[in-house]
């Protein structure tokens, strides 16, 4: 059942999530950034079988932004 | 001309092309033409009007030849060429697998060119890696003031 509503929508499956959290210590633009960021790596298998990576990377404040999301929808799981 | 060419010896051509090309640097030089018609029991006149044809080839050609240039690099095959690259300095402190650690990883970014077409490729290293890296390219310019590289760039 699950297997067709997958394959109906052309949702991908989450096969797996590996995350860094680092600090950008310098580069060839700018000596001193000091900037901290998350990195992440999903792994999802799309409506056809094939495994697709997809790594991209966040600010501090774009992960902030990211789990509060992540806490909400599980905040919306907790009360139904 | 090219039918009258047809009907030659390789030899006999290569040496009017040859009388061609020299006539190229020196001018044209009639006393030469005259001993290579007598050499091939050829009519003075037919070798002069070869040599004036061939020239011609010549001459025209050298208008297109950056013309022609083009065409020829357009038809070699591509290799997606070096543009830019871009670096940055990352620690990592902490992933999934394990946390509290000091990690120096590099991240690069590199663009290529390929035609029109520009590409970027983005990979980590670690300072291993860049310093074997570096160790490499720095012996590739080493490499370029060998004799033997300066030789032949010399004659190219």
């Amino acid at each position: 059942m699950e297997e067709d509503v997958v394959s109906l929508l052309q949702i991908g499956r989450l096969i797996d999530v590996q995350w860094t959290l680092g600090v950008a210590v310098s580069s060839n633009t700018c000596k001193n950034i000091n900037s901290p960021f998350v990195a992440m790596a999903v792994k999802v298998q799309d409506s056809s079988g094939k495994v697709v990576s997809k790594s991209f990377e966040l600010s501090l404040m774009e992960f902030q932004s990211f789990s509060r999301q992540m806490k909400d929808i599980a905040t919306v799981l907790e009360t139904m | 001309m090219m039918m009258r060419i047809m009907h030659f010896s390789f030899t006999v051509v290569g040496e009017l092309c040859h009388v061609a090309v020299e006539s190229l640097d020196n001018g044209i030089h009639v006393k030469t033409q005259q001993v290579l018609a007598k050499k091939y029991g050829l009519e003075a006149e037919t070798v002069h009007q070869i040599v004036d044809g061939v020239l011609f080839v010549f001459t025209e050609s050298s208008k297109y030849s950056s013309h022609i240039r083009s065409i020829l690099q357009e038809m070699s095959p591509v290799l997606p060429q070096y543009h830019d690259l871009e670096w940055r300095l990352d620690v990592q402190l902490a992933s999934r697998c394990l946390h509290h650690q000091v990690e120096p990883h590099i991240m690069l970014k590199l663009h290529t060119k390929e035609g029109e077409e520009n590409k970027t490729t983005i990979f980590q290293m670690d300072p291993v890696n860049l310093v074997h890296l570096t160790e490499s390219l720095e012996q590739a310019l080493e490499e370029v003031k060998t004799a033997h590289c300066r030789r032949i760039l010399r004659n190219i």
